[in-house]
Order: structure tokens, then sequence, then C-alpha cells
């Protein structure tokens, strides 16, 4: 029941912010056109036709780009006849080619565009579903933190025997390295004596055997 | 034949050599072979040494019968853009990321175990320097001769001509080369039959993924501060392709830790390696083979094709190995709850996934597009930000949440009691956030998970120290430096966090609170505009026989405090073209970013720009700089302060 409890805990936590944000943005226009007048949105949609591969509105501040700035005043010129954005992109793409706008509408195959994503993220989200209700109990072989109190022919060993045995052993837990080298052992010795061990332990198997 | 051309040719055989050699050594186990390997390695780092140094050399002593130097440089540029130019063209970068790959794999084979892992991973890397070298001595050749010398050269492209140019470049083609790494040492790990791999390769991962990035940071300051549109990232086709090995390469860096811990994903982390540098021969060609329009086109030439097929042979090939050593890849189920923090590692993994494919689709889309419908279309950031914000923010709240969850699975009591200030925090900030006038309702949002995320680690790194010091008997303010040696791996890992952290702050800040304003300044009359006074303080004028400057001076004040500032155009006689060099006055919480665009004796019409938190995004980068040198920090020294304490 604990666990349905956290579960529920970090989706709360997870989905909150998306929940408010799309919330927030359903109702008010997003942020960068805030204290924004439409003309300068509209130069972020449309690329310039000089060559540049800057929108409208990098274009005219990076290069000073006259064709930039002629066609700011032609999407003015649009804005205040009263047309709409729908509008003005249809006449900008009608005289220019759909090369020139920057945000493709979500129509015909650019569908497959917008959608990538979303689709990306469900396919995502099954396969971690799948691989989460693979559940186990295995131990861990070790920390990751610890992982750098080790030399490969420990990692070796370690991997060794996680292969050989069907419960994996924990490794020494770092709090016990620690306390062996504030006792003054020299992180070498432990490393032998760590060896030393698992030899042991190794001829005592066979011994068993 | 050029004495350079001839270095270039026998570091081709010496990798050829080295390569049957490792085959050899693999095949016999003769350890002998293994040696001369290695010797035929060396020689081929240094005739690269060689062939690069004496290429700029050429440049230095403005060679122009060398064709490379008589394009990409000219008798009046500067030292350092003489340097520079170097890099500026396809060939040069080619012979740059040659030599890079070359001082890699030496690095290897000195510092790696001598055994079949390193061995397998040399050979793979040798491949592809093999590959570079054979571009370099047939259809890249940077010393090619001309028939004449002419007087100068042609010059670098104008824009390239800042100290972005410098550093932007080099440092991108370290991660470029750096990522050949993982790649190399997956396949060496499946063909080897060894689980040691996901170790080995992690310190030159981190390496790598710190210089990519470091890389990408600079393009965008570059871009801030010298290109002068305004923004540090336009989701350029290019600018895009050496995103995405990073964001692939990120998810990497999360995901070897459950190998390395519970033997799982296994096979997703082939993958990843795989993918990354996939994705870093596609950056190669989107450059070059202006298939894709970009404003990157300077770096346009014809080895496109050439890159596309190494891609598809590269693909076939490493899917191949994998397909064959299927068995090498089988992982371990080790999930044991939703709320362990393994699960929040396969979050982590699909945004940073499904954004580096997102990237990848949006900027292919439209090859993809015409192919499909025979229509032109073009994909520019209107797409990318519509969808990056949520997969960004999602990125926050998850770097928050995952560093409370323990392996294995959490209980709610811990949750409740590890959330509980964290959450107070966030939500603490809102109200602050809005007197302080950062009204938009999404960005304050994203303030809240971004406080909330940092309180997170804050507070967990002095629940850590405060058991440390019980344990230790240090001290807590010791026993929190001690810590940070101790546990670098893992504190190393929270402060790229809190520098990322940092970094989405200056997000918030410059998407959604950036004014511009257009105005005319008359000659020495104070006019407002938003929250500053400027004075137009009048034009200068320099020439020489390339360009000429105009300044445009400005007084900024807004009555507690005054400052200069000059932007300047640069009409470039040799091009034709108007260069803008804006003039940026950076205030601790905002920067005032002026873009020039028309000026003369009496007066200036400018473009100002208010961009609020801006200065977070590269304090950020320079955080992350330091969280990647806790992790890579050598053993020794936390061994060392430990036993101090």
């Amino acid at each position: 029941m604990n666990k349905v409890k956290a579960t529920g805990i970090i989706f709360i936590i997870f989905v909150l912010p998306f929940i408010s944000l799309f919330t927030m943005s359903l109702a008010m226009p997003m942020a960068h056109a805030q204290g924004t007048p439409v003309l300068d949105t509209m130069a972020k949609d449309f690329f310039c036709t000089c060559g540049c591969n800057y929108v409208l509105a990098t274009c005219e501040s990076q290069m000073t780009c006259d064709v930039a700035k002629s066609l700011k005043v032609e999407l003015a010129g649009y804005i205040s006849k009263g047309m709409n954005r729908d509008e003005i992109i249809d006449t900008m793409t009608g005289k220019y080619g759909n090369t020139m706008l920057a945000t493709p509408r979500a129509e015909g195959f650019t569908l497959a565009l917008w959608w990538y994503p979303a689709a990306g993220g469900i396919v995502g989200i099954i396969v971690i579903a799948l691989v989460a209700r693979r559940r186990s109990n295995v131990n861990w072989r070790i920390d990751p933190d610890e992982v750098l109190a080790l030399n490969e022919e420990e990692l070796l060993q370690q991997i060794n025997i996680d292969k050989s045995s069907a419960e994996t052993p924990v490794t020494k837990k770092y709090d016990d390295i620690l306390k062996e080298r504030l006792a003054g052992k020299k992180y070498d010795d432990m490393l032998k004596d760590k060896r030393k061990a698992s030899k042991t332990k190794s001829k005592q198997a066979k011994e068993e055997e | 034949m050029d004495i350079g051309y001839s270095a270039l040719a026998v570091a081709l055989i010496a990798s050829a050599i080295s390569f049957v050699s490792f085959v050899l050594y693999l095949r016999k186990q003769d350890e002998s072979q293994y040696g001369f390997a290695r010797i035929a390695l060396v020689i081929q780092t240094v005739l690269l040494t060689a062939a690069i140094s004496l290429l700029l050399y050429y440049f230095l002593i403005h060679d122009f019968n060398v064709e490379y130097v008589a394009l990409y440089s000219e008798r009046s540029l500067s030292l350092e853009y003489t340097i520079s130019a170097l890099w500026g063209g396809a060939s040069g970068s080619l012979l740059l990321w040659a030599w890079l790959l070359s001082l890699f794999m030496t690095a290897i084979a000195l510092r790696e175990r001598k055994d079949r892992l390193t061995g397998y991973a040399l050979g793979i890397l040798l491949t592809i320097n093999i590959f570079f070298l054979s571009l370099l001595v047939t259809i890249n050749n940077p010393f090619t001769r001309l028939t004449f010398t002419p007087f100068d050269g042609n010059g670098l492209n104008p824009l390239l001509v800042n100290p972005g140019m410098l550093f932007h470049p080099p440092t991108l083609f370290i991660g470029y080369a750096g990522f050949t790494i993982p790649f190399a040492f997956a396949l060496a790990g499946l063909l080897a039959e060894s689980e040691l791999w996901i170790f080995r390769v992690r310190k030159w991962m981190i390496f790598s993924w710190l210089f990519l990035g470091f890389g990408i940071f600079l393009g965008g300051w570059w871009s801030y501060t010298v290109l002068g549109w305004g923004g540090y990232w336009a989701w350029d086709p290019v600018e895009n392709s050496s995103l995405v090995p990073w964001l692939l390469a990120t998810a990497l860096l999360h995901s070897v830790m459950l190998q390395e811990s519970r033997r799982a994903m296994k096979l997703w982390n082939v993958l990843l390696s795989i993918g990354t540098f996939a994705t870093v021969i596609l950056a190669t060609f989107l450059t070059r083979s202006g298939l894709i329009s970009s404003v990157h086109s300077f770096g346009e030439s014809g080895i496109g094709p050439i890159f596309t097929a190494y891609l598809g042979i590269i693909l076939a090939v490493s899917l191949g190995i994998l397909a064959f050593k299927f068995d090498q890849v089988k992982s371990m189920n080790v999930f044991q709850s939703a709320t362990g923090r393994e699960a929040s590692f396969l979050f982590n993994n699909l945004l940073f996934v499904v954004m580096g494919l997102t990237v990848v689709w949006g900027t292919l889309f439209p090859m993809i597009n015409e192919a499909v419908t025979h229509s032109k279309m073009s994909v520019g950031p209107g797409f990318y930000s519509a969808i990056a914000p949520w997969i960004i923010l999602s990125l926050a709240a998850l770097m928050g949440v995952c560093i409370i969850l323990r392996w294995g699975a959490t209980s709610t009591d811990d949750l409740v009691r590890k959330l509980r200030f964290p959450l107070i925090a966030g939500v603490a900030t809102l109200p602050v956030m809005y007197f302080l006038g950062f009204t938009n309702p999404a960005s304050l949002t994203g303030f809240v998970v971004a406080v909330f995320a940092v309180a997170l680690h804050v507070e967990d790194y002095l629940v850590d120290a405060k058991d440390y010091a019980g344990k230790t008997k240090v001290g807590f303010f010791r026993s929190m430096g001690h810590l940070i040696l101790v546990r670098r791996r893992r504190y190393g890992g929270y402060i790229v966090h809190f520098s990322m952290i940092i970094i989405f702050i200056g997000l918030l800040g410059t998407n959604f609170y950036e004014t511009t304003h257009s105005v005319t300044l008359q000659k020495d009359t104070p006019t407002t505009v938003g929250e500053y006074t400027f004075t137009f303080n009048g034009m200068t004028v320099t020439q020489d026989t390339t360009q000429t400057e105009y300044g445009v001076n400005l007084l900024v004040s807004d009555g507690s405090f005054k400052d200069q500032l000059t932007a300047k155009l640069t009409n470039s006689s040799k091009t034709e073209s108007m260069i803008v060099h804006v003039g940026v006055l950076s205030l601790p919480f905002q920067d005032v970013y002026v873009i020039p665009d028309a000026v003369d004796q009496s007066s200036a019409t400018v473009t100002i720009n208010y961009n609020p938190l801006i200065s977070f995004v590269w304090y950020g980068f320079a955080i992350t700089f330091v969280g990647v040198l806790v992790c890579l920090l050598p053993r020794k020294i936390g061994g060392a302060k430990l036993e101090q304490g």
C-alpha cells in the first residue's frame, strides 16, 4: 500500500507542473508574445527570403537585411488591414512559397512532424511500463558511488562472482571502506585484504565441492 | 608532393599496420603484436601532429601556394584568426578531427589495461581514423598546391573572424572525436565478451560530454555576443546536429549506472553508444552536405555523400555485431518498484532520447517531406519551441525528484519527509517571483520547479553531510567538503544538475521576458527606452584597407548608474556586406543588448533588447565545468583528504 501511495505522490509531482502549465498556456497567449506587438511574433514565423536561413526578426537585426525589412513592412500592412494569422500565412506562402514558413502547419504529411514527439513519448512510456513490470528482487551488485572506490580487478572479480552465483552478493558498503581508511588502513592494503578474502572464499568453495 | 601530404600518407599506412597488428593480437593472443600495434599507433599520432603543425606553419608564413591556405586566410588576418583558419574549411576540420582521434587513441593505448577489450576498442577506433585519413589523402588533401602563388589569400568569411571561431570548433571536435570512444568500447565489449567496457569508458565519456557541451555553449555565446540577433540558439540544422549527440550521451551517462550496479540496460547502453556516434557522423554530414539549408553554410563541401555512405556502413556493421552477440546484452530484471531510483533513470532516458530524436526528426523532415510530397518546406524555431519546453520542464522536475528516490523502492514516509521542505520552498517562490515582476504563469511554473529541484539537492546534501559528520567526527562544515571528495561521482553529478537548473532559470528569463524596442536616437538627446535612458554620443569611423567600422557610442543610465556602450557596423570591402557588432551591457540580472541598424553623425537607429536572467545561462555552464571536474577528480585526492580527516 505504501508503494502505491508513494507512486501516487511521484505521479502528482510529475504531472502537476504539466497540468498547470497546460491550463495556463491555454488561458493566456504564450509567453514570448508577452509585451511585444503581433508583428514581432509574426516575424518569427517566416524565414527571410534573402537566403540567410534566419527568421525575419533575426535576419533583420543580424544582417541589417533590406529584404527582411521590406517583408516586415508587408507583414505590418497585412496586420493593419485586420487580417488574422492564418490569412497572413496563406497570403505570404502563396506569394513566396512554403519554404518561408518557419513553423509548419499541422496538416497533411506535416502532421507526421508534429505527432512524432508525442508518438515517441507514448511508445517510450509503453516500453518503460513493460520493462518495469518485470519486477525482481535482485540485490545490488554495487552502489554506483562505490564503483569509484574499486579497481578493475575487483570489478572483474565481482562480475565473475555475479555470473557464478544466483544470489548477487552485495559488496562492502562505502561506509565500511571509509571506516577502514579512517582507522589508518591504506587503500592498497584494503584491496589486498579484499582479494585475499575472496581467494580464501573460492578455495573454501572448491574444497567443499 | 608536399611533405605534409607524405606525412598523411605514411600516417595512413601506420594506421593500417597498427590495425592489422591488433587483429593478429586478438586472433593469436600474441602479446608482441600488441606492442607492435601500439608503436605503429604512436607513429601515426606523431605523423599527424607533424602534418597539422606543418599546415599551421603554412598559414603563419602565408604560403598561398597551398590551396587551403589561400582559400581560408589572407595577409591582413591577425595571428589568432590565422591560426583559427586552420579549421575554417572541410580539409582542415577533417585533419583536426583525425589528429584529435589519434591523440585519444594514444592516450587509451598508454593508459588503459593491455587486454583484448582495449585491443578491440583500439582496432575499431583505427578503422575510423583510417576512414578520415583516406579522405585526407584522396579528395580532401589540405596540402594540395596551386600551379601559381597568389599574392594574397581569399580570407576567412567575416562571420568567422571573431573570438568564437578560436574555441568553438576545436571544442566541438574534441567532443565529436571523444564520442568515438564509447562506440568503440561498446562494440569491443560485445566482441571481447567483457562487461568491463562500461567502467573503462566512463572517464572518456564524461570528458567528451564536457567538451561537446562546452563547444555548444561557446557556439551559443558566439551567436549572442557576436552574430547579434539577440539570441543564443536559433534551432538551425547544424546547431541541432551538434545537440543530438550531446543529448544521447547525457542519456548514456545516466543509464550506464544501472549496468554498472545492476547489470540492467545492457542492450540499451550499446544502442545509445552506437546512436551517439552515428549522430556525430550525421552532424558532420549535415554541416558539410549543403542538403539542408543552414546558417552554417560556410562549412559546405562535397564530402556529404561519402559521410552518408559511411553512416550506413557504421549502422549496418555495429547493429550486425550486436545481433551476432545478442546473448551478451541480455539484462537482469532489476526493477523492484515504480518508486525506485531505477525508474527515474528510465524516465530520464526517455526524455533525453525523445528530445534527441525529435530534433533529428525536425532537422531531417524537410528532406523527408520533399521525398514524399515533392514539395519544399522548412522547419524553423517554432516547431522546437513548441516541443522543447515540455521536455525541459519535465527534466527539471525529474532532476529534483530522482535524488530522493531510493534504489529499489521508496516508502511513502520517506517521500513525504524529504518532499516537505522543498515543496514549501518551491511554492514560496511563486509570490516572490510574482512581486519581482515575473508574472507569466508558465514561467512561474518553471521557477517553482527550479527552486523545488534545487531545494531537494541542497536538502539531500545537508542530510548526507550531517550523517557523514556523525560517522567520521570531522565536524559538519569539514564533512561538507569531504563528502564531495568521497562521493565525487554523486556530488559531481549534483553540481551538474544544479548548473542545469541555473541554465533553466536563464532560459525562462530570456524566453519569457525578453523585450525589444526599435528606436532612433538623436545626438546628445537623452531618450528613455523601457527602464533605461540612452544618449547617443556620436559616431566614430575607423577605416583600414579591408573594412570601414562605424561605432555607435551610447551612454546608458537609469538614475543610479551610468555606463558607456558601443555597438558597431562594419562594412567589409571584400564581401560588400554590412556586419553587425552588438553592444552588450551586462548587469547582474539583465543584459542591455543594443543592435545598430543605421547610424550617421546626427542620429542612430538601434534595436534595444532587454534580456533578463541571460547571465544565468553563462554561469550555469561555468558550474557544469566544476561539476564535471569533481566527477573526474583522481581517486587519490579523495583518499588523501580522508586520511587527513
